[in-house]
């Protein structure tokens, strides 16, 4: 096994903590290049897909766009009032097309990419329900606060929160489903710590998550290695 | 190494805190909404252990602080306060968490869309830069439509959104003289 980074020096003292915090960007600053490298061959295929099927959709928008256009006021904000509210509902009519469009092609897709073009439909929906309704899965006055405590002095803007609220989600997902292929190799029902270690000692892009995964990776292979070099695995 | 990541958080959330376990809980996303995503993700008959639950939980945290911690240095730099969408999806291309910026700028685009029903003229002083962002009306696929087009062009279609957003709002309501017709319809037609 590839050893894994340093651990963490203690951190009782902010000062302290800053200082570890910034040397570890730099050392991860550095491994980046690989990974983009890598990461662009596999990056290419799912966009050329993507873009063909939000050409499809383009034209579409297009002519709607060019039907509302000719009959317009300038801006008041008198008059702004009624038509906001007009426009709401529109909008919800049409993210609800929307919806429909990306369901019924559902079968064209494959693999994870369908998964997170139906999810952002669902958001779109939700979005559009409401301002006050639940947009997100996680609370975002949580998050505001462990954001906070990287850095007191920083403010979060609420589109922030929301990026953060989106990439966590789809963070988990593939994380688990990386996971899950190991536990399914090792023919187990039960996801289970071991699976996310191996995640994390397999991939770079997990290496800032290998100071809390690091030694149990390390003694299970060790055990492996020597169990199947003695009698081929139990 | 538990410890120290307990002091570090302590030192951080003094203060704040929930019910139980107050700086604890504040280091964390709920786990029960954790367990649900996760869950969602993997088939119908997978299980998680409950050892996995927590553990991605901390992961949880710990990306929540990388990205952040890389937009927080990049803010610094260009001697800004406020961390927004953009500087996380610059932070995750950093990172190597670049397939999460082409979704992500969808979500944003929603958002920003139903701010600009509120504050049209506000936005477009508060956030130049954000209005190329916003250049597509409803749809990601826009944005790849706009994406491919030349720079020029791009711009052009920046300074439209605010009459363009207003347009489309007002159509359903109001019929009268047309403004601005021109650019939106030619901007329009060669996607």
């Amino acid at each position: 096994m590839t050893s894994s980074n340093s651990p963490k020096p203690e951190k009782k003292i902010t000062k302290n903590t800053e200082i570890s915090k910034t040397q570890k960007k730099k050392t991860k600053n550095a491994e980046t290049p690989k990974t983009e490298k890598k990461k662009t061959k596999n990056a290419e295929t799912p966009k050329t897909e993507k873009k063909k099927t939000k050409n499809a959709e383009t034209p579409k928008t297009e002519k709607k766009k060019n039907a509302e256009i000719p009959k317009i006021e300038k801006k008041k904000t008198k008059s702004a009032e009624i038509p906001l509210t007009d426009g709401k509902t529109k909008r919800d009519r049409e993210i609800a097309k929307e919806e429909n469009k990306k369901k019924t092609k559902k079968p064209k897709l494959s693999n994870g990419t369908s998964k997170q073009r139906d999810e952002g439909s669902k958001k779109g929906v939700a979005e559009g329900k409401g301002e006050e309704g639940k947009m997100n899965v996680f609370p975002m006055n949580r998050i505001r606060t462990m954001i906070k405590g990287e850095d007191p002095d920083m403010r979060v803007s609420q589109e922030a929160l929301l990026a953060i609220n989106n990439a966590v989600e789809k963070f988990l997902e593939q994380f688990s489903q990386e996971a899950y292929a190991f536990c399914v190799r090792d023919r187990k029902k039960c996801l289970s710590y071991d699976h996310l270690a191996h995640v994390v000692s397999k991939q770079r892009r997990y290496d800032f998550l290998s100071d809390f995964v690091p030694e149990r990776v390390k003694a299970e292979d060790a055990l492996r290695e020597r169990s199947a070099a003695g009698t081929g695995g139990h | 190494m538990a410890d120290s990541d307990n002091d570090s958080g302590g030192a951080h959330n003094g203060g704040k805190g929930s019910e139980m376990s107050p700086r604890e809980q504040d280091r964390f996303l709920p786990i029960a909404n954790v367990s649900r995503i996760m869950k969602k993700a993997l088939p119908a008959n997978a299980k998680i252990s409950k050892d996995a639950k927590e553990t991605v939980q901390e992961c949880v945290s710990e990306f929540i602080s990388f990205i952040t911690g890389e937009a927080s240095d990049k803010c610094q730099r260009e001697k800004r306060k406020t961390i927004n969408g953009d500087d996380l999806l610059w932070a995750m291309t950093t990172l190597g968490f670049e397939d999460y910026v082409e979704p992500l700028k969808g979500y944003l685009q929603r958002f920003r869309e139903m701010e600009g029903e509120k504050t049209v003229a506000a936005r477009d002083k508060d956030a130049p830069p954000l209005t190329n962002a916003t250049n597509s009306a409803y749809e990601s696929a826009n944005y790849a439509a706009a994406a491919a087009v030349p720079g020029g062009i791009m711009m052009h279609q920046g300074h439209v959104y605010g009459s363009a957003g207003f347009h489309q709002v007002a159509g359903g309501a109001i019929k009268g003289g047309p403004a601005y017709p021109g650019p939106g319809s030619n901007a329009g037609r060669p996607r």
